[in-house]
């Protein structure tokens, strides 16, 4: 055959060669699944704490003796990369908890594996840190908790520098309605071009926890829109009412920055950082995420509690027991070692880095008042000691009510979405978006319980209440008595 | 090596230069074994890469749509027509689908008409620049729509970028956030979809208006006709053919916006550029547990429009190929 | 030729050309407003692009608070350098080179042999395999993602450039097969008769014969694909989920401004580098994109 053929041949497969090539550089091990080459990957999405995981994965080589790779992904990301990791056998040996599925689920579908933790470790952890259903499941610790449950995500972060031009005292921030839009109406008169509050309207999952936390401060008697008591969904509850009415107000009055409408969080903090505006509602993570992308703004940060709508209402709000925030994956090839780095999160050492990361903050809230973080950051874990008090959990008080959770669905829109429709103008009435929320929460939980159920599941709709609950105390779960 | 592999019953003369034949050269017909061998061998790569990532994934699709299933669990539980059910019964899916459509109808026309307008004056040449222009008008087409989609989220800020600084200086002091409000959204959107996509009609009219033959125009002068004229009676009765094919192009193309909007709207505010490949990505990637079966559904159901709205319009195709014929 | 743009004018200007110097310039003046309205509009047409490179100059304070001036106080390079390095776009540039053109080489190949193929002979089955392509012209890309990524996955080919290259490659690409097909179709017969008459076989006419011939349609489809692959968002999205390092210019673009809101000048760098080549493709290369596009309404 003639060589031209020969050479158009080669020239073809030659394209072929090289994308075989690129499985060989381009893949790098990847098909080997976790911890090839006998090293370890860790995932987690909490971007305050880059540098110091970079850093603590570094130290862990040595101490483990195993190369520790460490990735952060971004949080509106790593569900989806997780996901996907999965499905193709690739999870991380050790990753953080973005899934939304009930901890039982986690473990009949492999994706966790036992925690080894020794003795030490485990006396370590304060107590009330692991909670059957939650962190455990028949006595077996699956999943490690980093962070006290005692704390809310509508802190009200200020920038000194505009609330002083304003003429307001950074050490007696605003706790009320009332003064809030008194602080921020200064801000305006003021008229040095900043804005006086941004809002992540677009970050709708973080509005969502806001307008929760500002419900329960307000006197709701549950958690996102269920009554402790009697276990049904209220959204259209007055107090959600008027927290979104609060801001609808604030905004309709020009007093968030026009454009919030499409905000991501991290893209308002990071406005907030550059000085566009003077208060901006987020949760203790603000500091350390403010110090990753402004380090020199974290001098002029300032912070005031959870708003109340009235003076004189009492400041609670109840958080159930704390999550798990690192798992080991099911299919490691080494959980001995992935225990091993799971465990160092448990160390004196570990715990004081974590708070000066200040992210959110650490089960010991005590840690907080001796670490390396600011001021107003130790100021507000302070009023997370005092304010914020355990709530009841149904899937505490009867494990078995993580089956109804994995078989429930997403609701949309939701909270947040209702939020961001309601300030933009998109959703007139208030009430009624509310009420079917409230209605779409409970037919799926109808439908959730009678597929538990049905799956041999010893769960009602009695167990989500609680008419022992009493408010403003901490909830003991029953087995604990 | 190779052996004469065809008879060749010389049958119909050679096809006439520079046009299509409608039906392959008979003479290849017969062929040896070996022949057809070699012709398998020619489809192979097509058929086991177009098979796996084209026709396979169709085909599962529908299969997809009939379970339910999260990506988390490996169960996938059969459910039948439930995951259409729910999709009928959702009004976001509703609502996505007039977005969709709403978008086909802002972005079509402007983008059919506008660049014929545009199309003709560069043809002529008479225009000094022309190939300058063809140039500007084209290059945004090049560009990569995910990395413009984020550029125009800049461009568009409400409070530091440079359309709302234009707007300042004249006298607009409260910016307008135009990709951040949920009534300008969908209009900005579609108004930087016809910009990146404008250049792609401009050169099928271009291509479309090449094919007049100038003595036409030169016989319509020669009797006084006017350039009104000479539009109506001459360029726009020989162009309606290529309307009908312009049209589809363009209508399928409004369709597949969804590297534009999830990099510059992400779907939002409050679902206003929620096209129905960001509501099925929602569901599919973004959703707190992803719903895998019911955005298959929504996809079977997208696929079903697409293909009625290509149907509707390969008929008004073949009629306007009809009316060619009889009017050549 | 008087076809008037009626963005200009709809008066006819149908007079006869005289010799007049007076009337010559009364004749050219509507093409003059002409080029001065489409030179306004191409101003507003380039100016995203005008705007991105004078904001990856400046320094990222400015470009917050400039405002209108296009000319950089300081011109900040480093932005480039941040792009390159820090935010990891150097990397994106090799994956997206990388995909690109083993993409467009796959593409090529496998199209030009399939249109081959059912341009040139009549064999059972071959209408079937046409019908199938045609009816699969118009189906959505991205609708089918889920049972790409589950097939991928099951290969072992998920979260890797060859998945990501195999995926690209294997999208329909009906119309390359087309135009190869229609383009093959309509070569005189005779090429081959002679061919045979000298001994050469199927191979041999299809790779000395047709292909050196069907270069201007390799041309088309190689910067179409190119172009596409290029350009690409979604699969390399979903390809690169988990891990960043394999992701391309786009998707790292977006990946960027979400992990660095505010670092605009950052972020016009990284848009320049990623928009730059593919720019610069095109004015080398303008006259086949423009007909492979054009193409597409003459087949």
């Amino acid at each position: 055959m003639a060589h031209v053929t020969r050479r158009s041949l080669l020239v073809g497969s030659g394209a072929l060669l090289s994308t075989a090539a690129l499985a060989a550089c381009g893949g790098g091990g990847e098909s080997a699944g976790p911890g090839p080459s006998g090293s370890l990957r860790w995932w987690d999405h909490f971007s305050a704490l880059q540098k110091f995981h970079a850093d603590w994965a570094a130290q862990q080589s040595q101490d483990l003796g195993k190369q520790v790779e460490y990735t952060y992904n971004d949080v509106s990301r790593s569900a989806e990369a997780l996901q996907l990791a999965n499905q193709s056998n690739q999870l991380p040996d050790v990753y953080s908890n973005v899934l939304d599925l009930p901890l039982s689920a986690l473990v009949a579908e492999g994706w966790v594996h036992e925690l080894q933790l020794s003795d030490e470790a485990l006396a370590r952890l304060p107590e009330g840190s692991l909670t059957e259903g939650i962190t455990s499941l028949d006595g077996k610790v699956y999943g490690l908790p980093l962070f006290t449950s005692q704390q809310y995500a509508a802190a009200h972060w200020f920038n000194t520098d505009i609330t002083t031009a304003a003429g307001l005292d950074p050490d007696d921030p605003p706790t009320t309605y009332d003064e809030y839009r008194a602080a921020l109406e200064a801000i305006k008169a003021k008229g040095d071009g900043a804005a006086p509050m941004i809002l992540a309207l677009g970050g709708t999952a973080r509005m969502r926890e806001q307008i929760d936390d500002l419900a329960q401060v307000a006197g709701f008697p549950g958690f996102q829109g269920m009554k402790y008591a009697t276990g049904e969904y209220a959204y259209d509850d007055d107090t959600y009412v008027n927290a979104i009415e609060f801001w609808k107000e604030l905004n309709d009055s020009s007093l968030i920055l026009a454009g919030s409408g499409g905000l991501t969080v991290a893209d308002a903090r990071s406005r907030w950082g550059a000085g566009v505006a003077g208060f901006f509602p987020d949760g203790p993570w603000c500091a350390g995420g403010v110090k990753n992308v402004a380090p020199a703004f974290v001098e002029k940060l300032g912070v005031g509690p959870i708003l109340v709508p009235q003076a004189g209402t009492p400041v609670v709000t109840y958080r159930g027991a704390p999550g798990a925030q690192f798992f080991v994956a099911g299919s490691s090839a080494d959980p001995e070692a992935a225990s091993r780095l799971v465990e160092s999160m448990t160390t004196t050492e570990y715990q004081a880095g974590l708070a000066g990361g200040m992210d959110q903050p650490p089960l010991d809230l005590s840690v907080v008042q001796d670490a390396d973080v600011i001021e107003p950051y130790r100021k507000l874990a302070g009023w997370f000691e005092e304010t914020v008090r355990r709530g009841p959990e149904a899937v505490v008080a009867n494990p078995q009510i993580a089956q109804v959770e994995a078989a429930s669905k997403p609701i949309s829109p939701h909270l947040g979405d209702i939020v961001q429709g309601y300030l933009g103008g998109d959703i007139t009435d208030l009430r009624g978006a509310l009420k079917s929320l409230s209605d779409a929460f409970s037919a799926d939980r109808e439908q959730a319980i009678a597929t538990a159920t049905a799956a041999g599941a010893q769960v009602s709709l009695d167990d989500y209440a609680f008419p022992e609950w009493v408010p403003g105390q901490d909830w003991t779960p029953p087995s604990a008595g | 090596m190779a052996r004469p592999l065809t008879s060749e019953p010389a049958l119909a003369a050679a096809p006439p230069q520079g046009k299509v034949l409608r039906t392959p050269p008979k003479g290849q017909r017969v062929g040896t074994r070996k022949q057809t061998l070699w012709i398998w061998l020619f489809l192979m790569p097509t058929i086991v890469l177009y098979g796996a990532y084209t026709l396979y994934p169709i085909v599962a699709s529908y299969w997809y749509s009939l379970v339910e299933w999260n990506g988390f669990q490996a169960e996938q539980r059969f459910v039948g027509i439930s995951n259409y059910r729910a999709v009928i019964a959702d009004p976001a899916f509703w609502s996505s689908v007039k977005i969709t459509l709403v978008f086909m109808l802002l972005v079509a026309p402007a983008r059919i008409l506008l660049s014929l307008l545009l199309a003709i004056a560069l043809n002529s040449p008479k225009l000094p620049f022309r190939n300058l222009f063809r140039t500007v008008y084209f290059l945004p087409v090049v560009t990569t729509t995910a990395i413009v989609g984020v550029v125009m989220q800049f461009v568009f800020d409400p409070s530091s970028g440079p359309v709302t600084s234009m707007l300042r200086l004249v006298g607009v002091e409260q910016g307008i956030d135009l990709l951040g409000d949920s009534g300008t959204a969908l209009t900005t959107a579609a108004a930087v979809y016809v910009w990146k996509f404008f250049g792609i009609t401009m050169v099928y009219w271009m291509a479309a208006l090449q094919t007049i033959p100038s003595e036409l125009y030169e016989a319509a002068r020669i009797d006084g006709a006017g350039a009104w004229h000479i539009f109506r009676h001459i360029t726009l009765p020989l162009l309606t053919p290529f309307l009908l094919i312009i049209t589809v192009l363009t209508v399928e193309d409004t369709f597949h916006a969804f590297d534009l909007m999830q990099t510059m709207t992400g779907g939002g505010p409050f679902f206003s550029t929620e096209i129905i490949e960001i509501y099925i990505y929602r569901w599919a990637f973004n959703a707190s547990i992803p719903q895998l079966g019911f955005a298959s559904a929504a996809a079977v159901l997208f696929g079903v429009l697409v293909m009625v709205v290509g149907v509707l319009q390969a008929w008004a195709l073949y009629a306007g190929r009809k009316s060619r014929r009889e009017l050549s | 030729m008087t076809t008037t743009t009626p963005a200009t004018s709809s008066r006819p200007v149908s007079a006869p050309p005289r010799t007049s110097l007076a009337r010559r310039a009364a004749h050219r003046a509507p093409w003059w407003i002409a080029v001065l309205f489409l030179a306004g509009v191409a101003v507003l047409w380039v100016y995203p692009f005008v705007w991105m490179v004078s904001a990856s100059l400046k320094s990222s304070m400015e470009v917050f608070t400039a405002g209108l001036t296009l000319i950089p106080e300081d011109f900040a390079w480093e932005n480039y350098s941040r792009a390159w390095t820090d935010a990891g776009f150097g990397r994106y540039m090799i994956n997206t080179v990388i995909v690109t053109l083993a993409t467009v080489a796959i593409v090529v190949v496998r199209c030009a042999l399939c249109g081959y193929v059912l341009g040139r002979y009549s064999f059972r089955g071959s209408k079937l395999i046409i019908g199938i392509l045609i009816a699969t012209l118009f189906v959505p890309t991205g609708y089918t993602i889920i049972p790409v990524v589950k097939l991928s996955m099951e290969l072992g080919l998920l979260n890797s450039l060859t998945g990501m290259v195999l995926a690209l490659a294997g999208a329909s690409n009906v119309s390359a097969i087309l135009i190869y097909a229609g383009y093959f179709r309509q070569l005189p017969k005779e090429l081959e008769e002679a061919a045979v008459v000298d001994g050469a076989g199927f191979l041999r006419v299809f790779f000395r014969i047709m292909l050196p011939l069907s270069m201007p349609v390799t041309a088309t489809v190689g910067l179409l694909t190119f172009l596409f692959t290029w350009n690409a968002f979604f699969l390399p999205l979903v390809f690169s989920f988990s891990r960043p390092e394999l992701r391309t210019l786009s998707v790292g673009m977006q990946a960027f401004v979400g992990e660095n809101a505010t670092d605009w000048s950052g972020m016009a760098a990284a848009g320049v580098v990623s928009i730059l080549p593919i720019v610069a493709l095109f004015l080398f290369l303008q006259r086949f994109f423009v007909e492979g596009i054009a193409g597409a309404v003459k087949s």
